[in-house]
């Protein structure tokens, strides 16, 4: 199985929602991610590999933008197409408070040439949604795993 | 094999292209407006058609021919589709085309006026304006698409 979390970026809150699914995630600087807030992994629309977790489930990210919903359709289309289902590749939006503050910033200095590391401020932003990620994803996981 | 052609709504330039692919236009003769209204989906998307992968009909190589609209996300929409298909082990069974390249501004006002604004008259004429000067564009690209189809067809055989 796969799993696929969408964001509108590839490499933060969508990666930090991989690495808590594979349980893989550093407690103290989401820095110490790999690729975390690297938008230069984001740039080209290709899926992110992360890893595997435990069961062996391969975790993507993959950054919408603002269209979010409007992928996961397309991407549910074309799973369809192939003749793949659900239990071949899942796909997982991940929605938190403030996101739209959050991606503006972050692609706003990604354009400015900032695009090798996450800002300061949305790192915080996100290590303070860490609590709200781990539930989502905790919750996600038990399901999927029932 | 998959072909998805795709551009902004899926309502025009894409749809054209497939039409073009399917033969229900003739590729050496400017269609008239009449006819680019006959195509299935021509100017007739709604909002909530944006994002869903909608089947055209078959090739006669067998090919599965579908159009899509993804709004502004360009050729990263490719990236996208391979990327997916790649996950799921199919990477070679679908072809994207993006058909923005052969929009023009009449086709891009005109159907912003048709299908986003709801202003059916005039924006359906200045549409289907534009559709006849982009034409000959689409037909090359729908050429190269079905030779690229054939190429990578050859290369799994």
């Amino acid at each position: 199985m796969k799993v696929l979390f969408i964001a509108p970026t590839a490499v933060h809150q969508a990666l930090i929602a991989g690495n808590i699914f594979m349980g893989g995630l550093p407690e103290d600087n989401l820095n110490d991610i790999k690729d975390f807030g690297d938008m230069r992994a984001d740039a080209t629309g290709i899926p992110l590999y992360v890893g595997k977790d435990e069961t062996g489930t391969e975790v993507y990210t993959l950054g919408t933008g603002s269209e979010m919903s409007m992928l996961k359709k397309t991407i549910e289309d074309l799973r369809y197409i192939l003749d793949y289902t659900e239990e071949d590749l899942v796909v997982y939006p991940i929605e938190i408070k403030g996101e739209p503050f959050l991606s503006l910033w972050a692609k706003l200095l990604a354009q400015l040439g900032w695009n090798y590391e996450s800002p300061t401020i949305v790192t915080k932003i996100l290590q303070q949604r860490l609590p709200e990620l781990r539930t989502i994803i905790e919750d996600f996981k038990n399901e999927l795993y029932r | 094999m998959i072909i998805i052609y795709h551009c902004f709504g899926g309502s025009h330039s894409s749809v054209t292209a497939a039409a073009l692919h399917l033969g229900l236009l003739e590729k050496n003769r400017i269609p008239s407006a009449e006819e680019l209204m006959a195509i299935p989906y021509y100017d007739k998307t709604v909002n909530g058609d944006f994002g869903h992968i909608r089947f055209m009909g078959v090739d006669e190589y067998n090919n599965r021919i579908y159009v899509l609209g993804k709004k502004a996300l360009g050729d990263r929409c490719n990236n996208i589709l391979v990327g997916i298909s790649r996950i799921l082990g199919a990477s070679e069974k679908v072809i994207p085309v993006n058909t923005m390249t052969s929009v023009n501004w009449f086709m891009k006002l005109g159907g912003f006026g048709s299908r986003r604004l709801g202003i059916v008259w005039p924006g359906r004429n200045m549409v289907s304006y534009g559709t006849q000067k982009a034409f000959f564009d689409l037909v090359n690209l729908v050429e190269i698409t079905r030779f690229k189809s054939m190429q990578v067809e050859e290369k799994a055989i």
